[in-house]
């Protein structure tokens, strides 16, 4: 997507092509567009001054596995583009690259309270709830875990158990390949108490 | 076409009660990474507060879809 706001000359127009595989959306402000992606795609707007005009060029991605399981859990999808709006003497309106690469995950994570420190614990209608401080225990090859816990809601254990561990599931995302994940609250079930667990293979997708 | 209009009713419902349930869960456990199982069974199957408002709901649904599934 890309926004310009056109300032000068009455009627400029705009447009972007995307090209696969590199998904590329270069986008100019001549007219006509000639089709330059893999499938042609283009698109153009044309708005009087002081308008805000929006631009989106959509094609068919070959290999944008958005639901392709690539390794396991991830399922990415690369989009990189640019663009440059010129008026219709030329003049550069704005231009902008925006990279978007989008990763989406399953991730599960083990981790565990060891007693310390007291859990905060309130009782109402719903019941008691607990919140744990916990640490994560994955194995050193999937340490730090993509989706990393530090407090787990669960049931009241102070004087039953002086060790509890769980494991964690919640949907990831991140927009960038090299950055962090961003997690929902994740779905959490006791697999051990009092019997310290090993480390866990957490998920790892640095 | 009455069909129709009465599975969409029912998927709608459904659809709202997942949502409902889901925002319940999260809105009760605010700043927690992970919520233990149980106590999402807790807060929901065993909780009388969570059941009013989802009976309400699925009452809300049976007006709406009188009105639209079977219009007078």
């Amino acid at each position: 997507m890309y926004r310009v706001r056109p300032a000068g000359s009455s009627g400029v127009s705009y447009h972007l092509n995307l090209t696969v595989p590199s998904l590329s959306v270069p986008g100019y402000g001549t007219w006509p567009c000639p089709p330059s992606g893999t499938a042609g795609v283009t698109a153009q707007q044309t708005a009087p001054p002081g308008t805000y005009i929006n631009i989106q060029a959509t094609e068919e991605a070959t290999f944008c596995d958005v639901f392709y399981i690539e390794d396991g859990y991830s399922q990415e999808c690369e989009a990189i583009g640019n663009g440059t709006a010129l008026d219709g003497t030329g003049r550069e309106l704005a231009s902008s690259v925006f990279p978007t690469t989008v990763q989406v995950e399953g991730a599960l994570t083990q981790a565990y309270w060891s007693g310390a420190p007291a859990p905060s614990c309130s009782t109402s209608l719903l019941g008691t709830r607990c919140s744990y401080a916990v640490k994560t225990n994955c194995t050193t090859a999937t340490t730090p875990p993509d989706y990393n816990v530090g407090i787990i809601n669960s049931g009241d254990y102070v004087g039953t158990a002086t060790y509890v561990s769980w494991i964690s599931a919640a949907a990831c995302i991140r927009f960038n390949i090299a950055g962090p994940w961003i997690c929902t609250p994740g779905l959490s079930f006791i697999n051990s108490m009092n019997v310290v667990m090993p480390p866990y293979a957490c998920t790892y997708n640095p | 076409m009455l069909l129709l209009k009465l599975v969409l009713a029912v998927l709608a419902t459904a659809c709202i009660l997942v949502v409902f349930t889901i925002v319940w869960v999260v809105s009760l456990n605010r700043g927690a990474d992970g919520i233990d199982i149980d106590l999402v069974s807790a807060i929901t199957l065993h909780s009388p507060l969570f059941w009013l408002l989802a009976i309400t709901l699925l009452v809300a649904a049976g007006w709406l879809s009188r009105r639209w599934v079977f219009p007078a």
